[in-house]
């Protein structure tokens, strides 16, 4: 922002297609002045405005965002044009030129994206946001600034003068003070007096807070105390020594505890640790203790059922093998009384034998008795009843032969032998089942006997023997279980005493903190390091406000300071171009005057009797004072080396030729600090203009062609 | 000169602490001003919000 620049400006303008321009023409700048003299609708004013939309784009041809309401209904392409919009803008820069090119295809939208080119002396091509960058760098004006500094449009002709804020900027910027009142304005914008108010208002919310905290503290303290004493702890014994002494006994007994259960106690707070910490620990720890309970009781339950399992499973044993033995007995005195089963079996068999025999023998002795009873009846059925038909003995004593014979051989005589035999037989099969039901009754207990012992062997630990005492086993197991049950009944007693214990001391916390509130509601709330740091960041941001509110004074009291050193050029460059326009009998009418507040600096133009001067003036006379603020803002601007020229469209409206005659000198004056591009229609001013005394000016001339299509430019 | 040029001098010369005046003038300078003095300043506020908060704390 500092530094010598070289003074941009443009060289060359191309334009095609653009608003009442068809096809393409192109426009030499390179002069300290070029006039533009054409009757109305020849294209003077698209020649002007293709060089705005070329530089700011849409900005310069919406309505909302030119602030120009008739540019909302302007269509940018020539009316029939086939072919792209596009417009350059040659600018002569440090070390050679730069060609700015603007293009919107053809059917392109208003609100569609225009391609934005910059073509640099080095061939680097910029494109898009970068040119608007390197412009901005190049200080070359947004539209704001143009509006105000570099153009002047029929529209907006008086508003540099007659808008407060653009003429309030539109001067500073002569004064050379745009800079210090962005700072000012930057500053301004900050609203200091918030922390002001911040702070005011917690200081009020921490009052508040403190008058209520004055009425709790009596209740507090009373409701804890008689907590404490409800846990047996006198009010006169609850301090910090108490606090200490309960907490480093609570920590005790859990250390105690968890060797006693194995516990690691690497997790146990310092008694001179952080009340915070300690709380936590003591909420937690009947959790952990329960935990490591849990562990205990279930394994004291596995081995209170091991126990009872050996126990019974022995105990089963011995009369099992008592119950072996019997039958073994019972078993070996059968077989020495009754003999093997093989034996028995085989008395049975020889019996087998016999019934056989004695079976033959009555078959036999039946087939005999059928014959002699089938010889009865032939003697019975004999011719000759009382002879035999064939021994011819006597019937009678043959039919008594016969039946002696029949009684002789009955088989009834054998069924002694077989009632014998039978009862021979089944006492044989009784002894035998006796045999084997003993038998299997010592088979039966032998198999129980070796199922007992091996129930007993899988209960015995990896290792022991069957062989080692089986109560001393017992009786280790049930040390184990008793052991185990103490521990059980420890842990649930301390979580008990715990609890009891961990409550009075949060008690005695709480009051310990009760009454450092209490204290601090009192009266101490300032000498505590939390209301010094709060006072520590009031006064910072205090000294931040301060810092500020200096630095915009500061800013204004400068811009002041300068505008008194700079204003006197600015008056006198002023009131020369509007006397140059409205003659001269006018000098020493046009002043700035400043006008200074506590926040800002403004400036209105004023006439000698320090009167605002717009109030007084006729329409020539507006105009020509709007002039005059733009070709000495121009003026001051290429004396601080920033880029500047003028476009100005018809600015001798509302002028007489005398007043026109004087804006042609203003105008080939002003061109000798900023180039000037002026379009006028043909008379008094395009005369004058012809004859003013410029060193370096072009005139061309803009007519329509024949076929009243285009616009035809030549150099005049 | 430039304006911040001519700020600095300025508070150069009134020589009440001035260290912090340049900070901020630096700050001013390099980031184009407001954004981060706007920054530094709800900062400030934060940090009164948050001391507060703390002092609040104590009382209850």
């Amino acid at each position: 922002m500092s530094g010598e620049r070289f003074p941009i400006r443009p060289v060359l303008l191309i334009a095609e297609n653009f608003r009442g321009l068809a096809k393409e023409h192109s426009l030499d700048l390179d002069r300290e002045l070029t006039v533009l003299v054409g009757r109305n609708g020849a294209g003077k004013s698209s020649l002007l405005v293709a060089m705005e939309w070329c530089l700011f784009g849409a900005e310069a041809t919406r309505k909302s965002d030119s602030g120009i309401a008739e540019r909302g209904d302007w269509s940018l392409a020539y009316d029939g044009a086939a072919g792209d919009v596009r417009v350059t803008l040659e600018l002569a820069v440090e070390g050679g030129l730069a060609r700015l090119t603007r293009c919107r295809t053809a059917g392109g939208k208003a609100r569609q994206e225009d391609d934005l080119l910059l073509e640099l002396s080095d061939e680097e091509v910029l494109r898009g946001k970068e040119v608007q960058d390197w412009l901005a760098w190049n200080q070359l004006p947004d539209w704001k600034a143009w509006k105000r500094s570099f153009c002047q449009h029929q529209e907006l002709s008086r508003a540099r003068v007659t808008e407060a804020a653009d003429r309030s900027t539109a001067i500073a910027g002569m004064l050379g003070l745009d800079e210090y009142r962005k700072v000012s304005d930057d500053l301004k914008k900050l609203k200091v007096k918030r922390l002001e108010q911040r702070a005011t208002e917690e200081l009020a919310s921490l009052q508040g807070d403190q008058l209520r905290a004055l009425e709790r503290p009596g209740l507090e303290l009373r409701d804890l105390e008689n907590q404490l004493e409800r846990h047996g702890v006198a009010v006169a014994q609850a301090g910090e020594a108490e606090l200490e002494r309960r907490t480093a006994a609570l920590i005790t007994s859990a250390q105690g505890l968890a060797g006693r259960l194995g516990i690691d106690d690497s997790g146990l707070p310092d008694a001179d640790g952080p009340a915070a910490e300690l709380q936590k620990w003591a909420q937690r720890w009947p959790t952990e203790v329960r935990r490591m309970l849990d562990v205990l009781s279930r394994e004291r339950g596995e081995l209170a059922g091991r126990v009872q399992s050996l126990g019974a499973s022995f105990e089963a044993l011995e009369p099992a093998r008592r119950a072996e033995a019997d039958s073994r007995n019972v078993r070996d005195r059968l077989a020495t009384e009754l003999g093997s089963v093989d034996g028995l079996r085989g008395q049975r068999a020889v019996l087998a034998e016999k019934r056989t025999g004695l079976e033959a023998e009555r078959q036999r002795r039946d087939a005999l008795g059928s014959l002699l009873r089938d010889a009865v009846a032939v003697v019975k059925d004999a011719q000759a009843p009382d002879r035999c038909p064939v021994c011819d003995q006597d019937r009678s004593d043959l039919e008594r032969a016969i039946q002696a014979k029949l009684d002789e051989r009955a088989p009834d005589s054998l069924e002694g032998e077989f009632a014998d035999l039978d009862a021979r037989d089944a006492k044989l099969q009784e002894q035998i089942t006796k045999l084997e039901e003993a038998g299997a009754a010592c088979e039966t207990n032998q198999r129980k006997v070796r199922a007992l012992e091996e129930q007993v062997r899988g209960q015995l630990p990896v290792g022991a023997s069957e062989s080692a005492s089986i109560d001393e086993l017992q009786r280790g197991w049930q040390e184990d279980v008793r052991r185990l049950g103490l521990q059980c009944e420890a842990g649930e007693a301390h979580i008990t005493q715990h609890r009891g214990d961990a409550e009075v001391v949060a008690i005695l916390a709480k009051l310990r903190d009760a009454r450092a509130r209490a204290r601090v509601a009192a009266g101490e709330l300032t000498e505590t390091p939390e209301f010094q740091e709060l006072q520590g960041v009031i006064d910072a941001a205090a000294g931040f406000a301060s810092d500020l509110e200096a630095l915009g004074s500061l800013a204004r009291q400068l811009e002041d300071e300068r505008s008194d050193e700079r204003i006197a050029s600015v008056n006198e460059s002023i009131d020369s171009y509007f006397s140059m326009i409205v003659g001269a009998s006018q000098r020493g009418r046009v002043r700035v005057q400043p006008k200074k507040t506590a926040t800002k600096v403004s400036y209105q133009l004023v006439d000698e009797r320090a009167r605002v001067i717009t109030g007084l003036m006729n329409q020539a006379a507006f105009n020509a004072l709007s002039l005059a603020a733009l070709f000495a803002s121009a003026e001051s601007r290429a004396r601080q080396g920033l880029p500047q020229f003028l476009v100005l469209d018809d600015p001798g409206q509302n002028l007489d030729d005398a007043h026109q005659a004087g804006l042609a000198s203003a105008l080939a004056t002003c061109a000798g600090f900023a180039p000037v591009l002026v379009a006028t229609i043909p008379g008094a001013l395009a005369e004058a203009l012809s004859k003013a005394d410029a060193k370096d000016v072009r005139t061309f001339s803009l007519t329509r062609t024949d076929d009243g299509t285009g616009t035809l430019v030549r150099e005049a | 000169m430039n304006a911040y040029e001519d700020l600095e001098a300025k508070v150069r010369a009134r020589g009440v602490r001035v260290e912090e005046r340049l900070a901020i003038l630096a700050k001013l300078q390099r980031f184009d001003g407001g954004e981060q003095l706007a920054e530094a300043l709800d900062q400030h506020e934060r940090s009164i919000e948050e001391a507060a908060a703390k002092v609040r704390k104590v009382i209850r």
